[in-house]
């Protein structure tokens, strides 16, 4: 655990001074409560891949052919360890703020949700995690779709 | 080998009818729901479990989509067979429009009531459902489930044979009120419904008999488990009440259900349907087919 810390840390350190431009890991306050999502940096990686997949997917990419692929990832991974109890801080926009507009159906939500579920599957996340996730995320469509 | 190819033959017409289903789904883009969410077809056409309808809309539409499904089950009991074929469209994942055409054959206890070896009692079973509130899967920060109502009008083309049974219709409209709530965090979905009808043996034998002639609530339930997004484990009972006076019962059944993709699903089921006419309860095996978009 502490070991991880560190690492995490030294990562972190490198990100900021941008000798490693690689890695943006940081720790978060609680890693116990996202041990299952890999921790902080795991679910970096998931994110990642995320962004990649929804990035590629014909029903949704278009709308983030310009997305920055980090900053995007850091902030859902910031806002999935906060939900998840992780003790992160999600300082983006709210989600009725960041999709205004964006004219987004349920078809599109889940479409972003099954490129969740596969990047968790390639992350070996287990199913009850996945699921511990989703649900919280669920709800969150009320906001992000276009009424 | 015989039995086989008449299955065979038997599931070509839903499958034809998903074929054309599924192309219709591809022109309009995408299946939009989760996978496993349109649920599986009722025996009575109606999107939900196998014995139990859910307030869910069958099939993959989302608000601005058409989904749909078609399927064949066939129930294998100790003493009868039923297979039900059909088909049901959700339009905007608001209203189902189902039917359903039973075949409930006898075997040899047709030769016992003077039938005939196999006589094999018909029904036509058209449904409607339209979801009044809630939402079963994304409202997982509010306690209201989903509520949706349903009619189911069957028609059972025995109507001399059930006369001499002293059952007074070969039609009847069943009306039910569904709610079903997913808990994701816990992995179930929970459903539970109160239908209102005199149908015996859900219709088969008619309606109404010596014992009333009265539309009477009958609950019906179910559990079930996601093992993991494609693959359930669950439990559903419905009661049955004795108008003819032949110890008519609650039906069960623990079920089994994999969705490889959002274009097909397979049911295997135990079912205990309690008495139907002769002592003993009917016990079997369930086994259903859905191919849906
Ligand atoms: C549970 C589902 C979702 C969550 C948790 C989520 C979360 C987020 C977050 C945290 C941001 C960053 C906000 C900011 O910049 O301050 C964001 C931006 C965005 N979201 Fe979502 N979102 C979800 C669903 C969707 C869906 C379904 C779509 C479209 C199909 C979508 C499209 C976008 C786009 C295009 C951006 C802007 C990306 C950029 O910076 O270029 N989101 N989302």
């Amino acid at each position: 655990m502490k070991k991880t810390i560190l690492i995490a840390l030294t990562a972190a350190t490198f990100a900021l001074t941008g000798l490693n431009g690689a890695t943006f890991a940081k720790a978060a306050p609680n890693e116990a409560a996202i041990a299952g999502f890999g921790g902080y940096d795991g679910l970096m990686k998931i994110n990642l891949d995320l962004v990649a997949r929804v990035k590629a997917n014909p029903l949704i990419g278009s709308l983030f052919k310009d997305t920055d692929a980090t900053r995007l990832a850091t902030l859902l991974s910031d806002q999935f360890c906060e939900l998840l109890g992780g003790g992160c801080t999600y300082t983006g926009n709210d989600m009725k703020a960041a999709h205004q507009g964006m004219g987004i159906k349920t078809h599109h939500f889940n479409a972003l949700a099954e490129d969740l579920q596969r990047a968790m599957d390639a992350a070996g996340v287990s199913q009850s995690e996945q699921f511990r996730l989703i649900g919280k995320l669920a709800p969150m469509k009320r906001d992000i779709n276009d009424q | 080998m015989a039995n086989l190819s008449k299955v065979f033959k038997y599931a070509l017409a839903p499958i034809a009818a998903g074929l054309a289903l599924t192309s219709a789904a591809w022109s309009q883009g995408y299946s939009g729901k989760l996978l496993a969410t349109g649920g599986v077809s009722t025996v009575e056409g109606a999107g939900g479990g196998g014995l139990a309808p859910w307030a869910l809309i069958t099939g993959y539409g989302t608000e601005n989509q058409i989904g749909g499904a078609a399927f064949a089950t066939i129930v294998n009991l100790d003493d009868y067979r039923l297979r039900s074929v059909g088909a049901a469209v959700g339009f905007y994942d608001r209203v189902e429009i189902s039917f359903a055409q039973q075949a409930f054959d006898t075997r040899d206890v047709g030769t016992a009531l003077g039938l005939g070896r196999g006589y094999t009692f018909k029904q036509n079973i058209f449904g409607a459902k339209v979801k009044i509130a809630g939402d079963a899967i994304y409202d997982q920060d509010r306690l209201l489930p989903q509520i949706s109502v349903g009619v189911q009008h069957k028609q059972n083309d025995n109507g001399n044979v059930l006369a001499a049974l002293g059952i007074p219709h070969d039609k009847g409209t069943d009306y039910y009120i569904t709610a079903s709530k997913l808990f994701i965090d816990q992995r179930l979905l929970a459903n539970v419904g109160v239908r209102f009808t005199k149908a015996n043996q859900i219709g088969i034998l008619g309606f109404g008999g010596p014992n009333g002639d009265k539309l009477k609530p009958q609950f019906e339930g179910s559990l079930a488990f996601l093992v993991r997004r494609d693959l359930a484990l669950g439990v559903e009972a419905r009661t049955k009440r004795d108008f003819i006076g032949l110890d008519e019962s609650t039906a069960w059944d623990a079920f089994v259900a994999w969705f490889p993709t959002k274009n097909a699903s397979l049911t295997v089921a135990y079912v205990d349907l309690g008495r139907i006419v002769i002592p003993g309860r009917q016990r079997g095996v369930y086994a259903s087919l859905q191919l849906s978009f």
